[in-house]
């Protein structure tokens, strides 16, 4: 089987440097990998109960900061995710293993916004900090990865034009207009 | 009812084997499972090395078209227990090239479904100013093919097609149809030279699995044999009335 | 094996059997009702012959019948008359498949279409048969 990895000569164009990599990456930790312990499918499943668990619609501290820690040791063992697909032809394991590297990261990602974030919003209710926080929250969360790997968190304000953020109330306390200056 | 079935897929990988094999799994046989949650047990519990299409599971993307026990069917809406107490064999859809496993090359389908301008086509040179009115009734006469999942069961099943892959094929034909006689459509007569070429309707033997598959019940026959009537209407109009405008 | 690479990975295309048409039962029915036409030939054949040999007078309608007596030709009769009856009946139910009036936006019941066929069917035999029989 001939290898697709080309050789990229210095000065060459970034784009294809970068691609040369991830052929890389992909082919050796993927594709030849036949060393593998863990299933795809089970690491995918404790992912989804414990976001589930300690990200769900009611968070609080304890129970994100126990999901974080659970969701980096499923991050460590995903190093030795086992591949038995080493086709080159339609391999939806590849797609698979991928995609679930990246679920890991926005899971990692969710959490540590959620941890940071100390007020209720919207799908993001902590029962620690059940009221919205205008002054230190009314903003986006940026994230980047940080030097060790890990998620950074940083914030972006919101720039308020038609619609002030509210209370959301249903029923008689909505007959104001639901606006107010909480 | 056995805690178990055995299902037997087809494997192909051009990489290692000159043809298509049969490879033998045990699977739980649970009362509500489809043969999709099947396939998905052996994937993740057992060989992840099967490689099979699917997308929605709840038969409207039409991904997941495959043979099992000799007929075409969308695995997610095909009922396991049903072959109890099995075995139950799954094989890609047939009259394509196989890719990969359960996987078919569908290429030739997707230019089919191109050739026959299934757009909107009008003879204006401007937009109209406003949207185009359209009553229950017109919509009506071409609902039923505007429901084509494009899942090629009926190409599978098309004797037709297998002996002669130039036939534009049911799905094809019937999305000819689902246009022509749509009330905002104006290219019917585009559309007629198209389809009465030998490799259109006139390739139809009239079998009719291709409808007795349809998981969408589009009945791509009877917009095909309609258009035999059509067809046959504007060729005796063409030298009996040759002044009429197209 | 033909030559394989990455980018154009080798494809198995499956041949199609010439015996394609046993695989099931829907495939089969239609083989026999195509094969039916060959005995709606035959006996439109016999058909002329019979009315020739009317017209050529009792002699030529005798030899005909003693022709018709024939076990060999009552065999091939009855292998055409089941053949006949499928063709009859397939044809029949064909017509709502290729052609049924909607009404309101609803398909009328495939029988309702499919009826002419037989009642046609139905009274051609019994005008046929009047004539043969009461001649």
């Amino acid at each position: 089987m001939s290898s697709t990895a080309r050789t990229v000569l210095p000065g060459a164009n970034p784009v294809l440097a970068l691609g040369s990599d991830e052929e890389r990456r992909i082919e050796s930790g993927y594709l030849r990998k036949s060393d593998g312990r863990e299933k795809i499918s089970a690491l995918r499943e404790e992912m989804q109960h414990t976001m589930e668990a300690g990200a769900g619609i009611y968070r609080v501290r304890a129970s994100i900061a126990a999901a974080a820690d659970k969701i980096a040791d499923i991050q460590e063992r995903y190093k030795a995710v086992s591949m038995e697909d080493h086709s080159r032809t339609f391999n939806t394991q590849l797609i698979a293993a991928l995609e679930l590297g990246f679920l890991l990261d926005v899971a990692e990602t969710i959490l540590q916004c959620a941890l940071q974030r100390e007020e209720s919003r919207g799908a993001h209710q902590r029962t620690d900090f059940p009221a919205r926080d205008d002054i230190k929250f009314l903003a986006h969360s940026l994230v980047s990865k940080g030097s060790n790997e890990r998620p950074v968190v940083s914030y972006m304000p919101v720039t308020i034009t038609r619609w002030p953020p509210g209370k959301r109330v249903y029923g008689e306390q909505s007959k104001d207009g639901g606006h107010d200056s909480h | 009812m056995a805690d178990t079935i055995v299902i037997e897929v087809a494997r192909y990988s051009p990489e290692s084997d000159a043809e298509p094999r049969f490879q033998k799994y045990e699977v739980p046989l649970r009362g509500d499972w489809m043969v999709l949650d099947a396939l998905n047990y052996i994937k993740d519990k057992l060989d992840g090395s099967l490689t099979y299409r699917w997308s929605c599971r709840m038969g409207i993307c039409g991904s997941c078209g495959m043979v099992v026990n000799g007929y075409e069917r969308l695995t997610c809406e095909t009922l396991l227990a049903q072959f109890a107490p099995g075995p139950v064999r799954v094989e890609p859809l047939r009259h394509f090239p196989i890719a990969r496993d359960l996987v078919i090359d569908m290429t030739d389908f997707l230019d089919k479904l191109t050739r026959v301008k299934p757009w909107i086509v009008r003879k204006d040179k401007t937009p109209p100013p406003r949207e185009y009115i359209q009553t229950p009734e017109q919509l009506g006469a071409f609902k039923q093919y505007s429901n084509c999942i494009n899942c090629m069961l009926c190409y599978s099943a098309c004797p037709v097609y297998g002996i002669d892959p130039h036939f534009i094929g049911p799905a094809a034909l019937a999305l000819a149809e689902r246009y022509n006689l749509d009330s905002r459509d104006q290219g019917a007569d585009q559309r007629l030279d198209i389809l009465s070429q030998h490799d259109g309707i006139w390739d139809c033997t009239v079998i009719g699995e291709c409808s007795e598959v349809c998981p969408k019940e589009v009945d791509p026959s009877l917009a095909i044999q309609e258009f035999k009537l059509t067809a046959t209407k504007e060729w005796f109009k063409s030298f009996l009335m040759p002044w009429g405008g197209k | 094996m033909a030559s394989y690479s990455d980018f154009q990975p080798r494809e198995y295309h499956r041949s199609f059997s010439n015996l394609w048409w046993l695989e099931r039962f829907n495939y089969l029915i239609f083989i026999l009702r195509e094969f039916s036409s060959i005995f709606v030939g035959y006996f439109l054949i016999v058909t002329l012959s019979q009315v020739c040999a009317l017209a050529r007078g009792p002699e030529a309608y005798a030899a005909f019948q003693d022709w018709m007596r024939h076990p060999l030709v009552i065999l091939v009769n009855i292998i055409a008359f089941a053949f006949l009856v499928l063709h009859t009946v397939t044809w029949s139910n064909l017509v709502p498949k290729a052609f049924f009036p909607r009404s309101h936006g609803h398909r009328l019941p495939e029988m309702t279409t499919a009826l002419p066929s037989y009642i046609l069917w139905l009274v051609a035999t019994i005008v046929v048969a009047a004539f043969i029989l009461g001649a």
